[in-house]
């Protein structure tokens, strides 16, 4: 009976990954193809990005200090000197926090917005209706989002960690007695050039699976408002997962290089 | 099946054993049916019988598990991907909910096809867009959106949105539901008088037996997915099949 069970969640779990992947690989020639709908592709980079920056920056900032904070306090439990708070911060900072935390605030708002218009699109019909004036919901509907996705997660990720720099900054120039001067030069040790490249290629990399997995589940909606609310549901929860599993073999295959 | 009227002289649609199965449920089953070119067939039946993917297969958005769809002499299954859009592009299609583009006016709805299909400029597509709209008696609600018209405006709007690339072949998936009896007649006098207007092809899902009645040529009768009988509307009015008889009579 378990047995019987956990095989048929393995099979369906199998289905739904190579159905996605087929989704994915689709959508990525779609997206490398022109022509190119460049209209779409700014309306959807204002959403992404524009629309939601405030939320982001704001979040962000919490993050970085809340950061600094901790690690002060415990720095000076531990080995009562917390001068090394800035450098440790600025490296965590643009290595995870800035890219994975705007990650997950764009994935809660624009990924649930994408996937519950285009579940909404589909158990209205205007899906079909698309096809039937031949154009391709993934030409038309997946592909400007997927290149939006990208463009405005790298964006995002470069402005979310420069953000948390400074509010990293402020936190050390209120709390910990530090200077704007001292703490770009307790930083530079540790962080360079090289890991905002890399925050900003996570942040592609985020901002392309967001759109990939709300328009997957958008399109394979059931009918009702319980089928729009279930699609909204998977596609936070399926590309929250990925984004840390994402986060992690980014983070493994950087570490090379530093 | 059995067929009552004359011989179709020059069929435009034809189907040829068309079963269709969605995850081990059969919901068409070997129908057969030849529509003319400049016809009005209805399509009437039981709620849930299999009538509206009866038109999503005509349509081209679903395939059929098993037989042939022919349209205008050519099997689709021969088509390639470009002669499907083509043939895509030559069929107007009515949604049962309207489908329309939310986001887009009323305006915007109808030149969207001739924008995004034919590349036209917005210039020319607003100009012929106009004219639709006058012809479905929209032309002061062109600037609305469709969530600020009524149903049955939504309804005259999504018509002139099928016409919008002037398809030799409509359909129209119940396109009275829900309206109240005057709109309802309304839109099946709009259909005819546009059908005889473009001499176009028309198949039409109809609940309502006497609006069915009012604008097809034909009409087919869909029960659990089997294709009973096709026949004028004074065949089918005389027909011995007790299902036939009893959904006319409005019994169950």
């Amino acid at each position: 009976m378990m047995g019987g069970r956990t095989l048929n969640l393995a099979t369906g779990l199998l289905v739904k990954t190579l159905d996605f992947s087929s989704f994915a690989a689709q959508s990525w020639f779609a997206a490398v193809r022109p022509p190119f709908r460049l209209r779409d592709i700014v309306r959807q980079i204002h959403f992404i990005a524009v629309e939601g920056l405030w939320i982001i920056v704001l979040c962000v900032c919490a993050a970085a200090m809340v950061t600094i904070l901790e690690a002060s306090f415990h720095m000076r439990l531990l080995i009562q000197n917390d001068a090394m708070v800035p450098g440790f911060a600025a490296m965590l900072i643009l290595r995870e926090l800035g890219a994975v935390v705007m990650a997950l605030l764009v994935t809660s708002r624009a990924g649930a917005g994408m996937a519950a218009e285009v579940a909404s699109m589909k158990i209205t019909e205007q899906i079909d209706a698309l096809r039937m004036l031949g154009l391709e919901p993934i030409r038309f509907l997946v592909a400007p989002r997927l290149i939006a996705g990208i463009i405005a997660g790298a964006t995002m990720s470069l402005i979310a960690n420069c953000v948390c720099l400074i509010a990293a900054m402020g936190v050390s120039i209120l709390k910990l007695g530090s200077t704007a001067g001292l703490f770009m030069s307790m930083s530079r040790p540790f962080v360079t050039g090289q890991d905002l490249c890399f925050a900003m290629i996570k942040g592609a990399a985020f901002g392309a699976v967001i759109p990939l997995f709300a328009c997957y589940w958008g399109l394979r909606s059931r009918a009702g408002a319980e089928g729009v609310g279930l699609a909204t549901t998977n596609a936070v929860v399926s590309t929250s997962i990925a984004i840390i599993i994402i986060d992690f073999i980014l983070s493994y295959l950087f570490s090379y290089f530093y | 099946m059995q067929r009552l009227s004359a011989t179709i002289n020059e069929p435009f649609i034809q189907l040829a054993g068309v079963s269709l199965s969605i995850d081990g449920v059969r919901y068409l089953k070997d129908i057969h049916l030849a529509v003319g070119r400049g016809e009005i067939l209805a399509i009437m039946g039981p709620s849930g019988e299999g009538k509206s993917l009866l038109l999503k297969v005509i349509a081209g958005l679903m395939e059929p598990t098993a037989g042939e769809v022919i349209i205008g002499g050519k099997k689709r299954s021969d088509a390639t991907t470009e002669e499907r859009r083509e043939q895509g592009r030559r069929t107007g299609m009515l949604f049962q909910r309207g489908a329309l583009f939310d986001s887009l006016t009323a305006l915007e709805n109808v030149s969207f096809p001739q924008v995004e299909t034919l590349g036209r400029g917005r210039a020319q597509s607003d100009a012929t867009s106009h004219s639709l709209l006058e012809a479905v008696g929209l032309s002061e609600a062109a600037a609305r959106y469709p969530s600020e018209i009524s149903g049955g405006m939504q309804k005259r709007l999504a018509i002139a949105r099928a016409l919008s690339l002037a398809p030799e072949l409509i359909l129209y998936d119940d396109p009275t539901a829900g309206l109240d009896p005057i709109t309802s007649r309304k839109i099946i006098r709009l259909i005819k008088e546009l059908q005889q207007r473009d001499r176009s092809t028309v198949v039409v899902v109809a609940n309502e037996t006497a609006r069915a009645f009012q604008v097809a040529d034909r009409l087919a009768f869909v029960f659990r997915g089997e294709l009973v009988v096709t026949g004028t509307a004074e065949e089918t009015r005389n027909h011995s099949d007790p299902r036939v008889a009893k959904f006319l009579k409005g019994q169950s």
